[in-house]
């Protein structure tokens, strides 16, 4: 029989690609140089509710998330909340699409219709989705690898350029704009996290959720940071407010000499490859949730293609550009912790209580 | 050029799952399908033919400034 299991140090890995996706590609600074502030607030904001995840699948081992849901809540308010949350994953999965694709489209792709980059990225996450847990456990750690070594040899190399003095003043914002800072960064970089908890069911029996959220929040928290501050410290408070890809620009100025050329166009290799892994996780999270509000006796694998084509549709008629994006994101987290803060508390106490 | 490629994709797409799908025989199944294949394919062929269209993101912006949350 085939082995389907999936280690906690993967589920780990998943958690931290999902962690890194959009932030280390897209700014959202509105604080400047304080944005490191921001993001190590953001952590540490999230680290109560991610222990609140782990603590759900601590609780119902051997379930993923859509038979917790059932479980606890019988058909009807299971029927709700399953439907709410693959809307919410079949919703981030175009968003990150929309965000990448903008990407591609800004750095090399300018004339191709933005469809086609779209379709290509969710052809790709639909693919992975389609295997096992097992497999995407897998492509996970070699991707968080692969995106480490990037961001290693991106912070060595830029040693030379790094001016420390562009990190202040420190606390030039006000606590509340920080803290609004931060808010909107836990929601799109940590709170997203809540719908790793589908790959939990396939989990190997003896690991811990908590050891996997605790990989996945230290790698993703802690290169999260990293990134931010190189790219502070490499591009100043000015340019790090106004820039819509930093991470992109910081690669372009950084210049190891006549050996490696180019090291921008490595870089956003990786960062679409964290893409398509969190869009793939995401587009798995809603099969799971359609095949089983459907009842349909299938795997839920059969349903990604409709998911895929729903997903597409959603990402066309998300934005016309970068800024709208960005000026979703104060609607994007209010929207978001209906799903990751409300839902998860409900699942939580309820799971305890049972 | 757009919605020649995208047609000929849905196409594709198209046959190629409609031999699986009723093979399985699930009505549930063909009916999601169906659905989604047609609602997909009307969004991608007006968004292709340039006509302009809102979708879920912008409903969520407007509510929330209609609530008075932004």
């Amino acid at each position: 029989m085939q082995d389907n299991t999936v280690s906690a140090r993967n589920i780990g890995c998943m958690i931290a690609l999902m962690t890194l996706s959009s932030l280390l590609i897209t700014g959202l600074g509105s604080v400047g140089q304080d944005m490191w502030l921001a993001t190590i607030v953001a952590a540490l904001i999230a680290v109560p509710l991610l222990l609140v995840y782990a603590r759900i699948s601590s609780l119902n081992r051997g379930l993923n998330l859509i038979d917790i849901v059932y479980k606890h809540f019988g058909s009807l308010w299971g029927c709700v909340l399953t439907l709410l949350l693959s809307w919410y994953a079949l919703h981030v999965s175009a968003l990150v699409t929309r965000n990448f694709t903008e990407f591609v489209s800004s750095i090399s792709l300018e004339h191709t219709p933005k469809v086609f980059i779209i379709i290509g990225m969710i052809a790709a996450g639909g693919y992975l989705a389609n295997t096992n847990f097992k497999v995407l456990g897998r492509w996970s750690l070699i991707v968080l690898l692969l995106v480490t070594i990037n961001l290693v040899l991106t912070l060595l190399l830029s040693l030379s350029s790094i001016q420390i003095s562009y990190l202040k003043p420190v606390m030039e914002h006000s606590v509340r704009e920080i803290f609004s800072s931060s808010l909107s960064f836990g929601a799109v970089a940590f709170a997203e996290t809540a719908l790793a908890l589908v790959a939990f069911g396939a989990m190997k029996s003896g690991d811990s959720p908590y050891k996997a959220y605790g990989i996945g929040i230290g790698f993703g928290a802690v290169l999260l940071v990293s990134v931010v501050m190189r790219n502070i410290m490499l591009l100043g408070r000015e340019m790090i407010s106004t820039a819509v890809f930093p991470s992109y620009i910081t690669a372009r100025i950084i210049n190891p000499g006549t050996f490696i050329e180019h090291i921008e166009s490595i870089v956003s290799f990786n960062l679409i490859l964290l893409g398509i892994t969190k869009v793939s996780i995401c587009i798995r999270a809603a099969s799971m949730g359609v095949a089983k509000l459907f009842r349909l006796e299938v795997t839920d694998r059969m349903v990604i293609t409709p998911i895929s084509l729903l997903s597409i549709a959603i990402c066309v008629t998300s934005f016309q550009n970068m800024q709208e994006l960005i000026s979703f994101l104060s609607a994007y987290r209010l929207y978001a912790s209906l799903f990751t803060v409300l839902i998860p508390l409900i699942i939580w106490l309820k799971s305890e209580r049972n | 050029m757009t919605t020649t490629i995208i047609v000929v994709m849905l196409a594709g797409l198209l046959y190629a799952d409609l031999r699986c799908i009723f093979h399985n025989g699930q009505k549930r199944l063909i009916w999601f399908y169906s659905i989604c294949f047609v609602v997909s394919a009307v969004i991608l062929i007006l968004h292709s033919l340039n006509i302009p269209m809102s979708g879920p993101s912008q409903w969520i912006m407007e509510l929330a400034r209609s609530l008075s949350l932004l």
